[in-house]
């Protein structure tokens, strides 16, 4: 799909965090210090925004409920402990001065992970929209992933990491600046605060764990989350590769599930959303559960194959070919029930038909070897990967296409 | 195939939607040669769709829209068993129910056994506490451990269908009566379908309708003119 996702930035700032954990033994300046503890106290700033979002939509629970386990009790504490780690950043910093500063790695290193934790906040805010009254509303399938335990699990956890890489540097710049002309006594004393503000801030985070721990479902929905765009329409061009379909068939999905997240209320006014839409989009749901038929039947019986899946999938695809052939079945009521019904308006003008069209039609071109198949052509269209056994192929030829042709032919 | 489903599931959830709110606002209108004749013998196009029509539409459209989601769900335990990239997507789903489900407080476990065991008749099948609702039992809300507990649940179920089959007890009824069992009245699509609708391919093939560029040529898709196949991009 190509776009950023969440765990990609938070991977790419504990690298830069690592590296910024080496410091220099000896030879360190007063300006490159007073420059990475000015990137730092914006790091525990970024660290610390992530907890605002976790806590603010459990105000009210942090202040009703005494119970000091809970996810929201965690952040909060941690959030507290942050800001004193902060507040001793900015003393460490005072008691160096505010030269102007010059570009040196160690405080670039620190940069560069403020601005991918930032960038990582920016990218899970985009699930969500704020109205003028700062009230939040849905704007995405994740919206609701970021407030499960799982998610809020996980994201403490990494906190919790960051804020220990954070302390680690902090301690180890203490310790370097030590009697280094130029560096005041009370700079080290600040830093061993801040040290120990973000260890409190780590172990406050991970309190939450005793009864929340972190999950492989919980770190894998933090490492995975996207950012929020509607892809581009991907149009039909030939023959396409099966990597290219796999790529259409996702950004069409994106693409529709973001058409279609419109007031259902519209629907009582909107011009747009004709009974020949409907209809048409009924038949194309049938015929698109039609090609998972074929597609998981067609991965049932190449299980334990070389290359194939493992042979214990066998009855469960099996199974999940059942439910996609009830589905086809049911649409293709639903297609039927519209015989006897219009609308004033007319055409295929819903707002999703584009792109259910070309989703439908690359599921059929990789279900089908006709690279440039369509339902019209379905019939002399053979089965992508065919089944090796003979007695396989004649059970495909009887039950999958003269299904497809029978919905080119319908209603 | 898990990402196509996906989206055509919740374009089928906001249909459902859409549908019963224009069928309330009465915005579907019946050519009146499909209606009963009118007392007042005054000619019009079109007329107020019957009540059973529309009931029968909202019940097609219930009963497609369940099981758009039933393949959701079974392409998800798919997607995890084989860890496919889109197991991401079940893990999603998986989370977001846990948590409002309240794993392992009880709250909504008969809604997920409700899920889990769509077609089990109380009547025919003796109900038993699911393997996912002993996990959430335990106090476990791990979307991954729920999904493949959900898995074996199914699982169990396939099993018993199939071991009523085979004792030829009436465990395994047609749509028409599975149709029923979901409290769904003979009045819907799928019961009238089932009394009259022509199942065969060569019916279906007798009507000379469809989709795609070959109806459009021979311009019978709908019973109307062409209409485009892939449709035009009017609408992006």
């Amino acid at each position: 799909m190509g776009a950023a996702t969440f765990g990609e930035l938070l991977g790419a700032a504990s690298g830069h965090l690592q590296a910024a954990a080496q410091v220099p033994d000896a030879g360190l300046e007063r300006e490159p210090v007073v420059a990475a503890i000015r990137q730092a106290r914006r790091l525990v700033g970024a660290l610390s925004r992530y907890l605002d979002d976790v806590i603010a939509d459990e105000q009210v629970e942090v202040i009703m409920i005494r119970d000091a386990g809970t996810q929201a009790h965690a952040a909060v504490q941690a959030r507290e402990a942050l800001a004193m780690a902060g507040s001793s950043l900015r003393a460490a910093g005072h008691g160096i001065g505010h030269e102007m500063l010059r570009a040196d790695p160690l405080a670039a290193r620190l940069a560069e992970a403020v601005m991918c934790l930032r960038a990582g906040r920016d990218l899970l805010r985009t699930h969500a929209v704020t109205n003028s009254d700062g009230i939040r509303s849905p704007a995405s399938r994740w919206t609701a992933v970021l407030t499960t335990p799982a998610f809020t699990a996980a994201l403490l956890d990494q906190i919790a990491r960051q804020s220990r890489q954070v302390a680690a540097w902090a301690s180890a710049l203490s310790d370097a600046t030590a009697g280094q002309a130029g560096i005041p006594y009370q700079v080290r004393g600040s830093l061993a605060s801040a040290h120990h503000w973000l260890l409190l801030a780590a172990a406050a985070a991970d309190a939450s764990q005793r009864r929340s721990p972190v999950t492989p479902a919980g770190e894998l929905l933090l490492h995975a989350i996207p950012a929020n765009a509607v892809p581009d329409p991907q149009p039909l061009s030939g023959a396409e590769p099966t990597a290219v379909l796999c790529e259409g068939i996702a950004a069409s999905a994106m693409r529709l599930r973001a058409a279609v997240r419109w007031p259902a209320e519209q629907a009582a006014s909107s011009p747009a959303l004709t009974a020949e839409s409907w209809r048409w989009t009924a038949t194309a749901t049938a015929v698109a559960a039609d090609m998972s038929v074929a597609l998981l039947r067609s991965l049932a019986e190449r299980t334990g194959q070389a290359g194939g899946p493992p042979a214990t999938a066998r009855q469960l695809l099996a199974d999940t070919a059942a439910a996609a052939e009830e589905a086809c079945g049911s649409w293709r009521l639903v297609a039927a029930a519209w015989k006897k019904m219009t609308t004033e308006t007319r055409g295929l003008t819903a707002p999703g038909v584009p792109d259910t069209g070309d989703l439908v039609l690359r599921l059929g071109r990789l279900a089908f070897a006709d690279p440039l198949w369509a339902p019209a052509r379905s019939r002399h269209a053979p089965v992508r990967d065919p089944p090796t056994s003979r007695r396989a192929q004649a059970r495909h030829g009887r039950s999958w296409l003269p299904c497809t042709t029978r919905l080119t032919r319908w209603p | 195939m898990h990402y196509a489903a996906d989206a055509l599931a919740v374009t089928s959830a906001v249909d459902l939607r859409a549908v019963a709110l224009a069928v309330r606002a009465g915005r579907l209108p019946a050519p009146a040669r499909s209606l009963p004749a009118r007392r007042d013998k005054v000619v019009r196009r079109f007329g107020s769709a019957l009540a059973t029509d529309t009931t029968a539409l909202r019940g097609a459209y219930a009963s497609a829209a369940a099981d758009s989601a039933a393949l959701v769900d079974a392409l998800d335990a798919a997607a995890v068993a084989l860890n496919a990239p889109t197991k991401v997507l079940a893990v999603a789903r998986a989370a977001v129910r846990a948590s409002r489900d309240g794993a392992g407080t009880g709250v909504g476990q008969a809604e997920s056994l409700g899920r889990v065991l769509p077609a089990v008749d109380e009547g025919v099948l003796p109900m038993r506490i699911s393997v996912e609702e002993q996990v959430r039992g335990l106090g476990v809300g791990d979307p991954m451990l729920l999904l493949r507990a959900r898995a074996i649940d199914r699982a169990w179920q396939q099993l018993v269908a199939q071991a009523q089959a085979v004792a030829g007890q009436p465990g395994a009824p047609g749509e028409v009566e599975a149709c029923r069992r979901r409290g769904l009245a003979d009045s819907t699509a799928l019961g009238v379908a089932a009394q009259s609708f022509p199942h065969g391919s060569s019916a279906a093939a007798a009507s000379g309708q469809g989709i795609g560029p070959e109806a459009q040529r021979n311009g019978t898709a709908a019973g109307r003119g062409p209409r485009a196949w892939p449709p035009q991009a009017s609408a992006r």
